[in-house]
């Protein structure tokens, strides 16, 4: 049986391994953030070393952030955790937007990697590119999670008996109880 | 006109403050009950939740952290703000029906409520109430602090009242806290996020466009200032870095759904079905409002760079600043009395929620049974949280620090494994419960208390939250004595 919530604790350990791993390899780990040379009296920072070291890490910080998102896209499939077929046809549209949602980061990473070792950084629309696929594609992919819930709505959540009732199972197990 | 802009402020703050007296008065008519007090009587509709819910998320934080973030540190802090999408999405899938079902079920009006029946366990309703206490506390410590120092700087712009102590601001701050929260409960605090959600949606569009046109070139040119001075800090991470980044993105994303403020409201609707239509709302209002966050921290950034503007004395000062010297004096008194109105409206919600955990959940988990006159209790209890959080802000700064960077993640870790995965697991048990609540407030607090230096930048809440799924999901896989997930 598919119990996502058992790929929820595998993905969580994953994330942890990912920090301690990055925390331990990464030489700017322990360093504080840089700050901006020509102005003192308040902390505005720059990007400095640790920019610099992120950009060496670029494999680390991919995979780092394919697992995030998988993983709150798991999240969302404990919320339409049932084997029913309908159920599982929304299942898919989850994974495939989630696919969507993994393949625009990918895209702002890659669009990262050209900004920052090219020295021309042209702006896409108001912002550099990668700013740009972060605050239009990053921001915006996952709002078709919410078209996915607005369609399915009456047929996941209000015509009944698609998600595990928990709360009627407790409610049975209290009776049983004080019987 | 812009000779009287400090009057101009003031009077706008001014008929703010009256009409959150009408809507209090108007909202204890309103209050019979102690479910009316602390559930608004189950009987918002789409719109009003909606607004309730983005206006809980977007406070003071929002409307003056948040431009402080990005000036200080670039792009890095629109992680927080691009994780709504998502985050409000795990939010609804999880808790959008769940919520209200468990509290028309089991008539319960507080998050520690739902838990003890969900987990037919009293340690694990205690342990939530003393983790909701303990991060309220904090928040309202802070909200407090903020509305008094925002209070003093507008007051001191009038001369004719020379210098206003900030004990006086604080002291009228929590006067009328508490006096709007007593007469109206929660009733009150969700309308008056209305009144602060349709300000700051209009604010927002407005603000943001004055912002475009005081940088030549509108976003374009601000971008181009900033990518000349220091392209990383116009990168996707600025000057957070990339894994520090992400666990912003992490932690923001998923903690939404343990969010106390925010996910109580889901158990105020009038009808399981509104849940649709809201998600949708909310997450519409919360971008719009989120412009002012990105775009006043990014012109004040490049405003200051290139030496349109003098250097800022503190980061938090870039809103309030922007407004000051750059907008129409009637649009920064409409900013100002919204963000009074973010202020008041959440800590609002927090009096509520604190005053529910001391005086219905830690009773009935002990004594298995409300107290007696619960209403009238609750009310008195909201004016000592109210008087204890103003002495946090006034004489322990830094114990105010602690408390509210400890809240968000405490809730997020207590709370989205027990509430939001365990109402949706049939595996889950009281035993991981209770291990979940007491590992994020003891994993939060050590490293809040000892000054623990996570490295990278990594958000101690993303550790934290880590922590506690990772030993609630796993000791439930251990102490569950049922079969593998049941079908319904």
């Amino acid at each position: 049986m598919f119990d996502v919530v058992r790929w929820l604790l595998a993905l969580c350990l994953v994330i942890g391994a990912l920090l301690l791993y990055a925390a331990m390899g990464f030489e700017q780990a322990r360093v504080p953030s840089a700050k901006h040379p020509d102005f003192t009296l308040s902390v505005m920072e720059v990007g400095g070393p640790r920019s610099e070291e992120d950009i060496v890490r670029w494999n680390e910080g991919l995979v780092f952030g394919i697992v995030v998102i998988v993983t709150l896209t798991a999240t969302l499939l404990v919320g339409v955790d049932s084997s029913s077929p309908e159920i599982r046809r929304f299942r898919s549209w989850i994974l495939g937007v989630g696919l969507i949602y993994v393949l625009t980061f990918v895209a702002m990473m890659l669009s990262w990697r050209e900004y920052a070792t090219d020295s021309d950084r042209e702006l896409w629309g108001p912002f550099p590119a990668p700013v740009t696929w972060m605050v239009f594609g990053v921001w915006l992919v996952p709002g078709l999670f919410t078209v996915i819930y607005v369609a399915g709505f009456q047929k996941w959540f209000v015509d009944g008996k698609v998600q595990t009732d928990v709360c009627s199972d407790v409610g049975e197990s209290t009776t049983e109880r004080t019987n | 006109m812009e000779s009287y802009r400090a009057q101009i402020i003031v009077a706008c703050v001014a008929i703010y403050f009256v009409l959150c007296i009408v809507v209090g008065l108007w909202a204890m008519r309103k209050t019979k009950s102690a479910r009316d007090f602390f559930m608004a009587g189950r009987d918002l509709g789409i719109f009003v939740t909606s607004i309730a819910i983005f206006s809980s998320a977007m406070s003071g934080f929002g409307f003056v952290g948040g431009p402080g973030l990005v000036y200080r540190m670039g792009i890095s802090s629109l992680w927080i703000v691009i994780s709504t999408t998502i985050g409000y999405a795990i939010c609804f899938f999880l808790l959008g029906k769940k919520l209200r079902e468990w509290a028309v079920k089991r008539d319960s009006i507080s998050l520690p409520d739902v838990i003890k029946a969900r987990y037919q366990s009293t340690t694990a309703g205690v342990l939530a109430a003393v983790a909701i206490v303990l991060g309220v506390m904090g928040y309202l410590a802070t909200q407090i602090a903020a509305m008094a120092t925002v209070l003093q700087s507008l007051v001191s712009g009038l001369t004719a009242y020379g210098e206003v102590s900030l004990f006086a601001c604080a002291l009228f701050s929590t006067v009328l806290l508490v006096f709007y929260c007593v007469t109206g409960g929660i009733i009150a605090s969700v309308y008056t996020d209305l009144i602060q959600g349709v300000i700051m949606m209009v604010a927002a569009v407005l603000v943001v466009l004055t912002a475009i046109w005081t940088v030549d070139g509108g976003l374009a040119g601000i971008s181009e200032i900033l990518v000349v001075d220091d392209p990383q800090s116009m990168s996707p991470w600025g000057s957070k870095g990339m894994i520090g980044c992400l666990s912003w993105y992490f932690v923001f994303a998923l903690g939404v759904a343990g969010q106390p403020q925010v996910i109580t409201k889901l158990m105020m609707t009038r009808r399981a079905e509104d849940a649709r239509w809201t998600l949708p709302a909310t997450i519409a209002g919360y971008m719009v409002t989120a412009l002012l966050w990105i775009v006043v921290g990014l012109t004040m950034r490049a405003l200051v760079i290139s030496h349109a503007h003098p250097e800022l004395a503190n980061a938090d000062s870039a809103a309030p600043d922007f407004l000051q010297y750059f907008t129409h004096p009637i649009l920064a008194g409409i900013v100002f009395a919204g963000l009074f109105a973010a202020i008041m409206s959440t800590a609002d919600a927090f009096l509520n929620i604190g005053a529910a955990a001391i005086v219905h959940d830690i009773p009935v988990a002990i004594r298995g049974k409300p107290v007696e006159n619960e209403l009238k209790w609750a009310r008195i209890v909201t004016v000592l949280i109210g008087g204890t959080a103003m002495i946090f802000a006034l004489y322990s700064r830094d114990m105010v620090a602690l408390l509210g960077a400890f809240g968000w993640g405490t809730f997020a870790a207590a709370l989205v494994p027990t509430v939001a995965i365990g109402l949706n697991w049939k595996r889950a048990t009281s035993s991981a419960a209770c291990v979940a609540i007491a590992s994020s407030l003891i994993v939060n607090f050590s490293i809040r208390a000892f000054n623990f230096n996570v490295p990278l930048n990594i958000d101690s809440g993303a550790v934290a939250l880590l922590v506690s799924l990772v030993l609630f999901i796993g000791v439930s896989l251990v102490t569950s004595n049922k079969p593998d997930v049941a079908e319904p």
